[in-house]
């Protein structure tokens, strides 16, 4: 019984530290639908493959946000006419490379930058190779089909109608977001509660067991990209550069309670191919460092 | 109706922990404008649902029963048609998954209410893993030991963190009592484990959990605390060494409160000599109100 309460303070404890960023989350892909017409995104976005998954992976710099805000923005961004590659691009370098997750971690690691131009450089290329390698693979639509495909046109409506569109999607998205936070927040607090880490750590013994060490346990241990710089500097004696850079890269765009998410808008196939991607990226990189 | 009470279930979540003061004991207090703003975002939330619902109910009325995408606004031309067809296809099975759904996502939101906050204590440090990091590489003397001796450093800068703790540890090294609050507990500790040799024979007044670590003697056992740098999922477990006259058989999570004279002893597991306190005198004593401390201020 203990134990339940403890993984229970545990589990809650990670959903009050996400919900804030999922209202957020929800509030702009909400902004996004009622404000920005496909006519100002097909203006915007290059339609060469490379360019645009490049421009796409560089976008991330102005989303404020961290994971579990960003895959209901990214399927909005896609319904809206975005190519897919694109979008998802965005949604994986937008939790790495935004300016509240870069000071973080600048301040996590010691007011140093290398830690973060190491990050964000990694987050980048995995971003933008995995983009164009689902421009190749995505023939259809990757979204699932249940989920709301009909597009509406709010450019007729006047203010206060789109304020109160606004509103109504902030809604929709915040509840069907909020499964998926509580599934992958309960795995994760159970994960803390009885695996003990020490398992993982002894594993890290060489550099390639390290970086696949420290990507396990950030997957496993599903922390807000806002905060996961300290957690990860807290490992640092432990483990080696290459291994943190892994864990904070890997981290923010796979963890148990993104893919959940993921899984809520995107075909299952989607998933495990950007599951596959991502690791097999991330450690390449991690491994090169 | 599900999604007012959801959404109401979740203001009243954050409601309740920020006016017990519970919310303290799941992040760190630095964040909380977050969470207080949410009490009032998630109530605004819970207001235009609850309009919505009563709005679309008497609009239409059996149309909408069981659907839960009402976009009523300019598109009801082509939703009720569309509503047609979702009435044939959604079926009772997954009536019931959107039931269920529902009733998951609010577990949060009454666990957090209805049960009692959890207090961490050794069977999680245990999961949580005491182990010490290596120490052999030589620059990194002031390494990170997660357990025992809260490093801020890398939330400082090496220089600036070395700065703060000389600075910090003036007002120790002139006393020769010293108590450990609840409010500098980790600072404390902090300068008693890089300023060590400087606190030998000086006495240490302070409180903890026992935990009974690797490599101890039979008249050893650790004191510590759960110490929570930004939320609990990433808390650590802080404290010192306590070695009694006798040998002892303390299990683990009992509470005490010691005082004893400062000494340091070369730990293995941890490659280093650490501070231990030889206790001259000790209670029992209840678990504190709040069983954590925090490292709120660099300052």
């Amino acid at each position: 019984m203990d134990r339940l309460l403890q993984l229970n303070t545990i589990f809650i404890s990670i959903v009050i530290e996400a919900i804030p960023f999922i209202v957020i989350g929800a509030l702009i892909s909400a902004l996004i639908e009622v404000f920005v017409s496909e006519n100002m995104i097909i203006r915007l976005m290059p339609k060469n493959r490379f360019l645009s998954v490049i421009t796409a992976s560089f976008l991330g710099v102005l989303f404020p946000g961290c994971e579990c805000g960003i895959v209901p923005i990214a399927s909005r961004l896609i319904k809206k006419g975005v190519a897919p590659h694109a979008a998802i691009s965005f949604m994986l370098s937008s939790p790495i490379i935004n300016p509240i997750v870069v000071f973080a971690t600048f301040i996590a690691f010691g007011d140093s930058w290398t830690m973060v131009f190491y990050r964000a450089g990694l987050a980048l290329v995995v971003s933008i190779l995995v983009g164009i390698v689902l421009s190749f693979v995505i023939k259809e639509n990757p979204l699932k089909e249940n989920i709301d495909m009909h597009a509406h046109d709010h450019s007729n409506q006047n203010t206060k109608q789109k304020l109160i569109s606004v509103i109504t999607h902030t809604i929709d998205e915040f509840l069907s977001v909020a499964k998926f936070l509580v599934m992958g927040s309960m795995i994760a607090a159970a994960m803390q509660v009885y695996v003990p880490t020490k398992i993982l750590l002894t594993l890290g013994d060489t550099k390639v067991t390290a970086i696949l060490v420290m990507m396990g346990l950030a997957f496993i241990l599903s922390i807000c990209s806002e905060a996961d710089a300290f957690v990860a500097s807290s490992f640092r004696n432990s483990f080696g550069q290459s291994s943190i850079v892994a864990f904070l890269v890997l981290g923010p765009m796979l963890d148990i309670k993104n893919v959940l998410m993921m899984t809520g808008y995107f075909q299952k196939k989607i998933v495990i191919i950007l599951v596959s991607l991502i690791s097999v990226f991330v450690f390449i990189g991690s491994l090169l460092l | 109706m599900f999604r007012v009470v959801i959404l109401l279930l979740f203001t009243n979540l954050f409601f309740t922990l920020h006016l017990s003061g519970n919310i303290s004991k799941y992040i760190n207090m630095k964040y909380a404008f977050l969470s207080k703003s949410m009490v009032v975002v998630l109530f605004l939330l819970t207001i235009a649902e609850g309009i919505r619902w009563y709005l679309s109910d008497r609009k239409l009325q059996k149309e909408h029963i069981g659907c839960d995408c009402h976009h009523d606004h300019d598109h009801e031309h082509n939703h009720k048609h569309s509503h047609e067809i979702d009435k044939k296809t959604v079926s009772k099975g997954k009536k019931v998954k959107r039931f269920l759904s529902y009733t998951f996502v609010l577990i949060p939101a009454l666990t957090g209410v209805l049960l009692p906050v959890a207090t961490l204590d050794s069977q999680l440090v245990n999961a949580k893993g005491f182990q010490f990091p290596n120490l052999e590489d030589g620059n990194d003397k002031y390494g990170m030991h997660q357990v025992l001796n809260p490093d801020m450093s890398q939330f400082l800068g090496q220089d600036a963190f070395l700065d703060l703790v000389r600075k910090e540890s003036k007002s120790y090294k002139v006393k020769e009592d010293i108590t450990l609050t609840d409010d500098d507990y980790l600072k404390a500790l902090e300068v008693i484990y890089n300023y060590s040799g400087d606190f030998v024979g000086k006495t240490i007044t302070f409180k903890g959990f026992s935990y009974n670590g690797p490599n101890l003697n039979n008249n050893q056992i650790f004191l510590l605390r759960f110490g929570i740098i930004h939320c609990i999922a990433d808390s650590g477990a802080f404290g010192m060494m306590i070695q009694f006259p006798n040998d002892i058989h303390i299990p683990n999570d009992q509470w005490y409160q010691v005082t004893g004279k400062v000494d340091t002893v070369y730990y293995p597991p941890m490659k280093a000599r650490i501070p231990v306190i030889k206790v001259t005198s000790y209670k029992t004593i209840n678990q504190p109100k709040d069983p954590y401390v925090y490292r709120n201020s660099f300052n």
